[in-house]
């Protein structure tokens, strides 16, 4: 193209630099996958701590006999907290963990998606505030007030769905931005076991949408809105609860890794093994009680814990080749891959019981809405072992993603959280989650009597609060990092994986430079071994 | 002429795929909800003796709201196909006429749903209307898919060498054809 004219001066207009967002415009406004992933870790730390507090508090009023409670409080409190606990604690955190490393894993400049990322935070956050109002005012399951039973209801579709879009983004982001030569076998296990997770939420929680809208549309009431919980009662139990535990093994072969500073050996061996664990945690076919008495259901529960078992044998090998000391990062994750081992163990226990039923013993392992009123003893011992097992779990996700907080530190907060404070805080999540989930478990077993029925849920509420306590230092490591904001040594640490090749903290379209083609799992160790 | 500054950097061209896995991944999500939706409508029937007595549901009505479908399937893939080779007249018609077409079946929905007369208050009710209103939510995302795909091509940003977004939007389409032909064959026939 000819130009005619002369080219007008650049003005000073032109030149001057663009207005910068506050911080609160850049928060609000962002597409950026570490902004976004951030608010999802902070916010379901937090909403973990308060849902582990209700847990306890719940567990407390049962050892005492319903003093502490109203019955209808009680009731309502006892039927979502599990809820809170699994759809507002724990999957949002190993989400907002995935939708922060997975871009640093596999080497991309950002999140596939990244408006569609930013949407699932802000309606993950709506749909948990509008969970907790609903429940404050006597709604969502069990409450006695219709309209906000609704509103409970409707905002864990908004979870859900909220949640769903994430993932989507994370498992888009592993499939389609890898960086040169990083096939789907080579990725980091963290991403790899997200897009694991991803293919069961999947399967999982437009399911649990159906529920919701079912039970939405038929325009319940409360009292019919709490036998409703059926709809979604299976997401807690075996096998679909196993669902949310899968990062915890992709967080605890990527943590082991990088504090030995050691590849993991038999690599897809032990990919195939989180594989395993995902097809043993597709769980949406078994809603009916009659399916939990099929043999494909026992064969489920006896087998779930073997992947767990393969890759604790797989770190052990890991650790025990490497040069690096033990970490916050490594302390907490082998205490989750622990609680992971109880709950498999639990697991193990429903099936047997099951296969020897009429015949060996029997357990209780009924469901949250086997409650006829939640105030008694006898009606919190109800539920035992597959509320055990859902609380292990629960604690097992819970404490891998403090741990990943910590070993991640230097890539997600900037200079690292205060090891000893993560050192401090693993033994605590550690004991906090095995005494809330054994405790349950132990009663459904045992079925106790009345002192020491009364003994165990005091247990179990004071383990709540000690995984709380875990979850609230967490949450406060994080709020002291970030608030600080001093400027951090450029720390890349001991890992093999991309993620630990980007400046900390990293900066926006993370890689500053182009990526080598990748050749294996651990291109930084290739690296490091050639020289290069 | 805007003059672009020299130390602007260079723009990130979308990779190839993503959408299409984001489709994908969409697209499982969505047949895994109206399956779970269409799971409830059977078991509750399943479970009466009264299902439908007091309701006709027409067969042919469903028949066309397929065969309408069918043909937004083919005028879908048929833009699909112009925009990989860049015959964007061809590619903007088939848009056309593929939206146009959407909106004739949720017409044809509409008007079966007041031919049925089925009130929610009826037992049958809650489930048929979860099952038909959960596809009719689903053909109005695909419109909007249809449309914002094909704006995006007016704004050049999809062409023979970008062809992610009508390929998606194609995908998506036929997704919810496979749904309805699912849903037409167990509400509508095995009545």
């Amino acid at each position: 193209m000819a130009l005619t004219e002369t080219r007008p001066e650049r003005t000073a207009e032109v030149a001057s630099p663009r207005p910068q967002p506050t911080a609160v415009e850049q928060v609000l406004g962002t597409g950026d996958h570490k902004t976004v992933g951030r608010l999802f870790i902070g916010a379901s730390l937090l909403f973990l701590a308060v849902d582990l507090v209700v847990g306890a508090l719940v567990h407390f009023d049962a050892a005492s006999g319903g003093s502490i409670l109203e019955a209808d409080v009680a009731s309502a409190l006892f039927m979502n907290h599990p809820v809170g606990l699994l759809l507002c604690g724990v999957m949002p955190l190993v989400l907002g963990l995935a939708v922060y490393l997975v871009p640093l894993q596999v080497g991309a400049p950002t999140i596939s998606f990244p408006r569609a990322a930013a949407a699932s935070v802000w309606g993950w956050l709506a749909g948990s505030v509008l969970l907790g109002v609903a429940i404050a005012a006597n709604g969502s399951y069990g409450g006695g007030n219709s309209q906000m039973a609704r509103l409970g209801n409707v905002s864990i579709g908004l979870v859900a769905a909220s949640l769903l879009v994430g993932i989507v983004c994370v498992m888009a982001t592993v499939l389609s931005l890898r960086a040169p030569g990083m096939t789907v076998g080579r990725t980091p296990f963290f991403s790899f076991s997200m897009l694991v997770t991803g293919a069961l939420w999947l399967a999982t929680l437009p399911v649990v949408i159906a529920g919701v809208v079912l039970l939405h549309i038929q325009q319940l009431s409360a009292a019919e809105l709490a036998t409703g919980l059926a709809e979604i009662d299976w997401l807690f139990r075996q096998p679909a609860v196993f669902v949310a535990a899968i990062p915890v093994l992709g967080i605890v072969l990527d943590v082991a890794s990088a504090t030995a500073g050691a590849r993991v050996r038999f690599e897809r061996g032990v990919q195939s093994t989180i594989v395993a664990l995902g097809a043993l945690s597709l769980g949406s076919w078994a809603q009916l009680p009659s399916a939990r008495e099929t043999f494909v259901w026992i064969v489920g529960c006896v087998l779930v814990g073997l992947p767990v078992l393969v890759v604790a044998a797989a770190v052990a090998d890991t650790v025990r080749r490497g040069s690096g000391r033990p970490t916050a990062g490594l302390i907490s994750s082998l205490a989750a891959l622990s609680m992971l081992l109880l709950a498999a163990i639990t697991a193990l226990v429903q099936g047997i019981s099951t296969i020897g039923k009429d015949q060996l013993f029997e357990i209780t392992g009924g469901g949250f809405v086997a409650l006829t009123d939640a105030t008694g003893l006898e009606v919190v011992a109800g539920p035992g072992l597959a509320l055990g097992q859902t609380y292990l779990v629960i604690g097992a996700v819970a404490t891998a993603g403090i741990g990943a907080c910590f070993a991640w530190g230097t890539r997600i907060w900037g200079g690292g959280l205060p090891e000893a404070m993560g050192k401090a805080l693993a033994p605590l999540a550690l004991l906090g989650g095995a005494l809330f989930g054994l405790a349950q478990a132990i009663i459904g077993i045992a079925r106790p009597d009345e002192s020491a029925a009364e003994f165990l849920l005091g247990a179990a509420g004071a383990g709540a609060l000690l995984l709380a306590l875990a979850a609230l230092g967490t949450f406060a490591a994080v709020l002291g990092k970030v608030r600080r904001q001093a400027a951090y040594p450029d720390e890349r640490g001991t890992g093999g994986t991309l993620e630990w090749a980007v400046a900390s903290p990293p900066p926006a379209g993370n890689f500053t430079e182009p990526i080598p083609t990748v050749e294996s799992g651990w291109p930084l160790f290739d690296r490091n071994e050639t020289g290069a | 002429m805007s003059i672009i500054p020299a130390d602007l950097a260079p723009p990130i061209l979308p990779r190839r795929r993503q959408l299409l896995f984001g489709t994908a991944f969409a697209s499982v999500a969505v047949s895994v909800f109206l399956f779970a939706l269409l799971g409830r409508y059977l078991e509750a029937r399943a479970g009466s003796d009264t299902w439908l007595v007091e309701n006709t549901i027409p067969l042919t009505q469903p028949v066309m709201q397929l065969f309408t479908l069918i043909m937004g399937a083919v005028t879908v893939q048929w833009a699909a196909w112009a925009i990989a080779r860049n015959a964007r007249g061809q590619a903007y018609l088939g848009f056309g006429i593929t939206a146009v077409l959407g909106a004739a079946f949720l017409n044809q929905t509409t008007f079966l749903w007041s031919r049925v007369a089925l009130e929610m208050a009826q037992p049958e009710g809650p489930y048929f209307y979860a099952v038909t209103g959960g596809h009719f939510a689903l053909v109005i995302g695909a419109i909007l898919f249809v449309l914002l795909v094909a704006f995006r091509c007016l704004g050049g940003q999809y062409s023979a060498t970008l062809p992610d977004g009508p390929a998606a939007a194609a995908m998506f389409w036929h997704v919810t054809t496979a749904l309805y032909s699912v849903i037409w064959l167990a509400v509508y026939v095995m009545k």
